[in-house]
């Protein structure tokens, strides 16, 4: 059985019926993705920084030797070496905060490490490894977890986006109201209503899903090109970290499911028989 | 088979009710109830399938009141039935094949079985020359006749026609073969009209009710 046969075998799942759901789920796809990276956009592009701890009790190690390194490399702006009063605020924003603490604390001959601190974009852009390839170095990612404020914004966000989804449901799944009577007259019960309509909700929810992710990611890679995006919201795009294959699951599940709650809800006051 | 005992059903938005009537539908029997309206036709053809429920009085259905049945009863019940006419309309965007065989795909068929059921119908009725079309290019006697065909391909005990002959129809002579088919194989038959068609010189063997005194 073909979905988009214009002789569909169901009336109720036919295609035409579908359309502007369909356009209605990328739409609302593409205003998630964009709204998700409006809001953390700092979060993704500034706030994850990437600290380099090299030791100075190797000979060559020092921040002269490492300056002249950078400067031969031409890194110029896109680095901070970060005075020793300020290290213990580092401590805080760790991944891996033991790690650190040994490292500063168990050395013997002890000599404060020279912390320097990238943004992620440039550390990987500049290729920093191959630069510190001959130095022994340690790399810590800042923790970048939400704050509270963050996630009542987030809160908030996920609101909107069930109230645009409610809306769009209702406005775009119109369904054959006849054809589901007709059906019911047949002996179809809510059942059978339902898995031939999640056919489409589900066919219709991944196109949909698929043609704002990719409109978006598009988008996002021309403006890469032209160095207007970080890395991370590319990686972001690109679905290349954990956290953003979560965002993408958790907003197809929240479209399938409304639209699935809402279909239900309209089969079954179509089906309402009145006994009386 | 379908029992009617002093039946009262609204009409006009449940303000007005029709008067009391009777009749009592034997199993392969024909009964022709002919009523002032159409949407009485229409409402008495609910009530008979079970999909409508407002009425006074008692219906009887297979020898059980339909105000006792219980959900399995009823849904098994209404697989008996079958309306061809008024308001199951055929779909515009589906083939005549797919829109005929759509009570058997509701009620899982294979489609071996259903295919050959279909073959079946259209060679006993010789319809080849109307299946092959269009819906939206089908005249308004073939749509009648399409739906009757969709109403008795499921093989129902009790078959609703609503205003299955209308005057100048060039199908009235499949129809009435049609009828006279299902008679022996024990299918009962209600006809609903209204007054437009002459029963008695067509089906002898049909009980006709006139109900223009009483509704």
């Amino acid at each position: 059985m073909k979905l988009f046969n214009k002789y569909d075998i169901w009336p109720i799942a036919r295609f035409n019926n579908y359309q502007f759901g369909l356009l209605s789920t990328a739409i609302l796809t593409m205003s998630a993705i964009l709204g998700f990276l409006y809001l953390i956009g700092d979060n993704l592009n500034i706030r994850p920084k990437i600290i380099v701890a090299i030791s100075q009790n190797h000979t060559e190690q020092n921040i002269n030797s490492i300056i002249q390194l950078f400067d031969k490399y031409e890194v110029k702006h896109d680095y901070k070496i970060i005075p020793e009063t300020e290290i213990s605020k580092l401590l805080i924003g760790f991944e891996n905060r033991d790690s650190i603490s040994k490292y500063l604390s168990n050395n013997e001959n002890y000599t404060l490490p020279i912390f320097i601190e990238f943004n992620y974009k440039s550390y990987s852009q500049l290729n920093i490894e191959n630069i510190l390839q001959e130095i022994v170095f340690h790399k810590y990612i800042l923790n970048n977890s939400l704050g509270l404020m963050n996630m009542f914004i987030y809160s908030i966000y996920f609101i909107f986006l069930l109230l645009g989804l409610s809306f769009c449901n209702i406005f775009s799944l119109k369904l054959d109201k006849k054809a589901i009577i007709i059906m019911k007259n047949y002996g179809a019960d809510k059942n059978l209503l339902m898995s031939i309509l999640f056919r489409r909700i589900t066919h219709n929810t991944l196109l949909g899903f698929f043609i704002g992710w990719l409109f978006i990611f598009i988008l996002l890679h021309i403006l890469y090109i032209t160095a207007s995006t970080s890395s991370n919201t590319i990686q972001f795009i690109n679905l290349k970290n954990i956290n953003s294959f979560f965002y993408f699951m958790s907003l197809l599940i929240m479209v399938l499911a409304s639209q699935y709650i809402i279909i239900s809800k309209i089969v079954s006051k179509y089906m309402r028989i009145t006994i009386e | 088979m379908l029992l009617f005992d002093l039946v009262q059903i609204p009409i006009d938005n449940q303000l007005k009710y029709t008067n009391k009537f009777s009749f009592n539908l034997k199993a392969s029997s024909i009964v022709v109830l002919e009523t002032r309206s159409l949407h009485v036709s229409h409402k008495i053809a609910d009530l008979s399938s079970l999909n409508f429920f407002q009425y006074s009085g008692k219906i009887k259905l297979f020898d059980k009141d339909i105000k006792f049945l219980r959900h399995n009863e009823r849904e098994n019940y209404k697989n008996k039935i079958s309306i061809g006419g008024g308001k199951n309309i055929l779909f515009h965007n589906m083939s005549i094949v797919n829109n005929i065989v759509l009570p058997l795909r509701i009620k899982s068929m294979s489609e071996k079985a259903l295919n050959m059921r279909f073959e079946e119908l259209i060679l006993w009725l010789n319809l080849k020359n109307i299946i092959y079309k269009e819906v939206r290019n089908l005249n308004e006697d073939e749509i009648h006749l399409l739906q009757i065909i969709r109403a008795i391909i499921t093989n129902p005990k009790l078959l609703i026609l609503i205003k299955p002959f209308s005057i100048n129809s060039n199908y009235n002579q499949t129809i009435l073969k049609l009828i006279n088919g299902l008679i022996s194989y024990k299918t009962s038959i209600l006809i609903l009209d209204n007054f437009d068609y002459n029963y008695q010189g067509i089906l002898k063997k049909a009980e006709i009710i006139k109900l223009y005194s009483s509704v």
